[in-house]
């Protein structure tokens, strides 16, 4: 699976267009995790924590969005785009979408 | 007697972190600045199409981090929001983390020749009106041409 956030695959042709696919990942944080990202909070610097939890929540999506793909007989997705919202307090949503091509 | 204790504590806590904030910022824009120097080779643009050379591979890339602000820069945020002021501390942690994010992309795309239509996204982490940190995300195509 080909994936790229411009309208085409460069060096390819697009031969058939399969329209939009998506993933969406809703994660809450750990509270209990959370009191020690409060503490380090105080001294400022990187939220690893956060950091691993978000790029995990990205990759769920984007392979939600590949399965979808996959599953219509796409072998690459175009003009892929990144959405996020704070649904409720402490937790948000990862949205992904793009659209599926057939290229050669 | 016992508000002048409860003052002095805070007031120490708040030049404490100012140091130790400040520490830290100062190390990790030295980071930045000397890995952006040894990334130099490989641009990460925001146009779609850069060269007219034939392309072996593309592929999706993406950096991010999530930076959060320390006890003085929260406390300094909050007071000037009192009285609409710039807000110089806010802007200085969301430079270090958008470029953060795009180096960390740049690493991701190690052997690629460019990084095509780059777009810089963020997300407040945090609850309600406090920010707790914020996260920066870059992603773009990285692109490798035939030699």
């Amino acid at each position: 699976m080909e994936i790229t956030n411009i309208e085409t695959i460069p060096g390819k042709t697009i031969t058939t267009h399969y329209g939009l696919v998506c993933g969406s990942t809703v994660r809450s944080k750990n509270a209990f995790k959370d009191i020690g990202a409060s503490f380090k909070n105080m001294f400022g610097g990187e939220l690893k924590n956060y950091t691993r939890l978000l790029e995990e929540t990205r990759q769920e999506a984007i392979s939600r969005m590949i399965e979808q793909a996959t599953a219509i007989g796409a072998n690459a997705i175009v003009n892929v785009r990144f959405a996020t919202s704070d649904i409720a307090a402490g937790a948000a949503e990862i949205y992904i979408y793009g659209t599926a091509v057939r290229v050669e | 007697m016992e508000d002048l204790i409860a003052w002095g504590i805070w007031i120490s806590l708040f030049v404490f972190f100012y140091f130790i904030g400040t520490y830290r910022e100062k190390a990790h824009l030295k980071s930045i600045v000397e890995r952006e120097k040894a990334l130099v080779s490989l641009p990460a643009l925001t146009l779609k199409f850069a060269e007219d050379r034939p392309v072996v591979k593309t592929e999706l890339v993406m950096g991010s981090v999530v930076i959060g602000g320390d006890f003085f820069k929260q406390t300094v945020a909050s007071l000037a929001s009192l009285f609409g002021m710039r807000i110089s501390v806010a802007e200085a942690m969301m430079d270090r983390a958008r470029r953060e994010a795009v180096l960390r992309m740049k690493e991701k795309a190690a052997g690629a020749d460019a990084i095509l239509n780059v777009r810089m996204e963020g997300m407040k982490i945090g609850e309600r009106n406090k920010i707790t940190g914020i996260e920066a995300l870059a992603c773009g195509t990285a692109v490798y041409y035939s030699k």
